[in-house]
C-alpha cells in the first residue's frame, strides 16, 4: 500500500477516519427525475450567488450606508460621538442579520445540492465570507493607496 | 409534497443525535446480554484463569532468544530451585513434560508384562491406562493393603482425584513401610497445594526415609501452566538413577524451563492467593452442601465429589447443566453415581449451590 494512501491511517483510528462519516437522513429521500435535478443544480447556483452578494454587502454597501446614517445623526444632533456610535452599532446589527440570513441561504443551498444528487456535507459560507473579505480588502487597499489616499503623492497630478 | 418539504427530506441527522441513538441501542444490547446467564464450566480441574503474565513473559523472552540450540537437558536451573525449595539434592529431582509423562515413564521402567499396578479406586483414570501401556495389569482396589506377588507399583493420588480425599503423611509412611521391597510407591501430588490438613511437603519429605517412594508434582494445576506441560518427580538419593531415567532424554523444552524457573522465583504469592481462595470457597461449599440432599466427601482438592441419592452421576450432571452449571459425570472417573464439580471463585460456588437447590429441589 502506498504511503500516501489517504485510507492508510497508520493505525491511528480504530473506526472511521474523522470527517468521513456518510450523510444520514431520517428516511430515504424521494428523489426526483433528471429534469428536476438539473433544475435543482441551477437553483443551487442561484442560491450561491445570493449568498455571495449577501457577503459582499458586508464589505461595501452596508458600511457606506451606515456611515451615511451616522453622518446624518451627527448633523441632526450635532454630536460626533452619537454619529459614530450609531454607525458602528448599525454596522454590527446588520452584520449579524446578514450572517444569519446567509447561514439560512447556505443551509438551503446544501439541501438543494443534495436534491440535485450531490453528497453535500458542508456549506460554502465560510469560504465565501473569507474570499469576499479578501476581495474587499484588496479593493480597499487599491482605493486607499491609489485613488483616495497617498495616490496623488505617489503619482502627483501635474 | 410541497416544495420546502421536498428539500427538507434531505436534512441530515446531527452526529451527536446519531451517536445518541447508537448509545441507546448498545445499552439495550448490553441489558439483553446481561439478562442471559452464561453456562459455567466446573468440569475440569485445571486452574481456570490465565497463568501469571510474568511467568509467560519469561517463556516468551526465552522463545525470542537462542531457540536454534537444544535446551539444557538436565534443566539445572529449575532443578536447583526445586531442590532448594524442598530441601533435597538436585539429583533427587527429575523434571518432565508434566507429572503424567513422568508417571508413565515410571510405569514403563518399573512394570513388565504380567506385573500389577495397584491403585485405590476411583482415582485418576491415567493410572490404569499407564499400566496397560506398559503391558501390565491395573488392579483397582478399595484399600491399598491388597498387594500381590506380581504387584510392582502402587499409585496413590493425594489428594485423590476425583474424590478429593487426603491421606496424611503418617499413613503414607506406614503404607510405604508395609510394602514389599519389590514394590514402588508413586504418590501423585498434583493437587497438594489445595490441601490444608498438614504442611505441603509432609509426604514429600518421606522420600528421605523410603527408598522406593517417588512423589510427583505438577505445574498444571495451581500454577495454571497446563499448556506448557511441566511436572517433576522427587525421590530418595538412592533412586537418583531411576529418576534420571524418568526425565525426557533430551530434556524439557527451553520455554517450559524458563516458565518453571520464573514461577518458582516469583509465583509463590499468587499460588498462596489461589490456595486461600480455594480453601475458603471449599469450606463454604461443603458447609452449604450439608443442607442439601447430596453426599459430599470432605475434599482437600479444588473440587468436590458429589452424590445425589436416587440419581446417577449423568442424571445429576444433566440436571445441573439445565441450570447453567457443567460438572464432570463420575462414570469416566470411576463412579457412575457421582459427579465432580470444581471450585472456582465465589461466583462459581454460588452458581453451583443455586443449581443444586434448583435441580434437587
Amino acid at each position: 500500500m502506498a504511503r500516501n494512501d489517504p485510507t492508510d491511517t497508520g493505525g491511528l483510528f480504530v473506526g472511521r477516519r474523522p470527517g468521513t462519516a456518510p450523510l444520514r437522513y431520517r428516511g430515504t429521500p424521494a428523489t426526483a427525475g433528471a429534469p428536476r435535478r438539473t433544475a435543482d443544480r441551477v437553483f443551487a447556483g442561484f442560491l450561491l450567488v445570493i449568498e455571495t452578494l449577501l457577503c459582499l454587502t458586508l464589505f461595501g454597501p452596508q458600511p457606506i450606508g451606515w456611515l451615511w446614517v451616522g453622518s446624518q445623526v451627527n448633523y441632526q444632533s450635532d454630536s460626533v460621538t452619537l454619529g459614530i456610535v450609531t454607525a458602528f452599532a448599525g454596522m454590527l446589527a446588520t452584520l449579524m442579520i446578514t450572517l444569519g440570513l446567509a447561514r439560512r441561504v447556505d443551509h438551503m443551498w446544501r439541501l438543494v445540492r443534495r436534491a440535485a444528487g450531490y453528497e453535500q456535507k458542508s456549506g460554502m459560507l465560510e469560504r465565501i465570507f473569507v474570499i469576499s473579505a479578501g476581495i474587499a480588502a484588496l479593493g480597499f487597499v487599491f482605493w486607499f493607496l491609489i485613488i483616495a489616499g497617498p495616490g496623488p503623492e505617489l503619482s502627483p497630478r501635474q | 409534497m410541497g416544495l420546502l418539504d421536498y428539500y427538507r427530506q434531505f436534512e441530515d441527522i446531527d452526529q451527536e443525535e446519531w451517536n445518541q441513538g447508537l448509545r441507546e441501542r448498545r445499552a439495550r444490547e448490553k441489558a439483553l446480554a446481561l439478562e442471559k446467564v452464561p453456562t459455567i464450566d466446573l468440569s475440569s480441574s485445571e486452574w481456570p484463569n490465565f497463568p501469571n503474565s510474568e511467568v509467560m513473559n519469561a517463556a516468551i523472552a526465552r522463545a525470542r532468544g537462542r531457540m536454534n540450540g537444544y535446551p539444557d537437558r538436565h534443566a539445572a536451573g529449575a532443578r536447583a530451585l526445586l531442590a532448594e525449595r524442598h530441601g533435597v539434592a538436585p539429583e533427587q529431582i527429575a523434571l518432565g513434560n508434566g507429572a503424567a509423562e513422568l508417571l508413565q515413564a515410571a510405569a514403563f521402567k518399573l512394570l513388565g508384562p504380567g506385573d500389577e499396578l495397584v491403585t485405590p479406586w476411583p482415582s485418576y483414570p491415567l493410572y490404569p491406562l499407564m499400566a496397560s501401556r506398559a503391558g501390565a495389569r491395573p488392579v483397582p482396589v478399595d484399600h491399598v493393603d491388597v498387594v500381590g506377588e506380581r504387584t510392582r507399583v502402587v499409585v496413590l493420588c493425594n489428594p485423590n482425584d476425583p474424590t478429593g480425599t487426603y491421606l496424611p503423611a503418617a499413613e503414607v509412611s506406614a503404607l510405604a513401610a508395609s510394602l514389599p521391597d519389590y514394590v514402588h510407591l508413586l504418590v501423585d501430588e498434583a493437587l497438594i497445594q489445595f490441601q490444608d490438613a498438614e504442611s505441603e511437603d509432609s509426604v514429600l519429605q518421606l522420600v528421605d526415609k523410603h527408598e522406593r517412594l517417588l512423589v510427583f508434582r505438577t505445574f498444571s494445576k495451581i500454577y495454571g501452566l497446563s499448556g506448557l506441560r511441566a511436572g517433576y518427580a522427587v525421590g530418595n538419593p538412592a533412586a537418583a538413577e531411576l529418576l534420571d531415567s524418568l526425565a525426557p532424554a533430551l530434556g524439557v523444552n527451553a520455554l517450559t524451563q524458563a516458565a518453571v524457573e520464573q514461577a518458582l522465583k516469583i509465583g509463590d504469592a499468587e499460588v498462596r492467593r489461589r490456595r486461600e481462595l480455594v480453601i475458603e470457597e471449599r469450606t463454604r461449599l461443603l458447609k452449604a452442601l450439608r443442607d442439601l440432599p447430596v453426599d459430599a466427601t470432605e475434599s482437600q482438592a479444588n473440587f468436590v465429589w458429589l452424590h445425589a441419592p436416587g440419581l446417577t452421576g449423568s442424571q445429576l450432571a444433566a440436571a445441573l447443566e439445565q441450570h447453567g452449571v457443567i460438572v464432570a459425570p463420575g462414570g469416566p472417573l470411576g463412579a457412575d453415581d457421582h459427579v465432580r464439580a470444581s471450585i472456582r471463585g465465589a461466583g462459581g460456588t454460588d452458581r453451583l449451590i443455586d443449581a443444586l437447590k434448583e435441580a434437587l429441589g
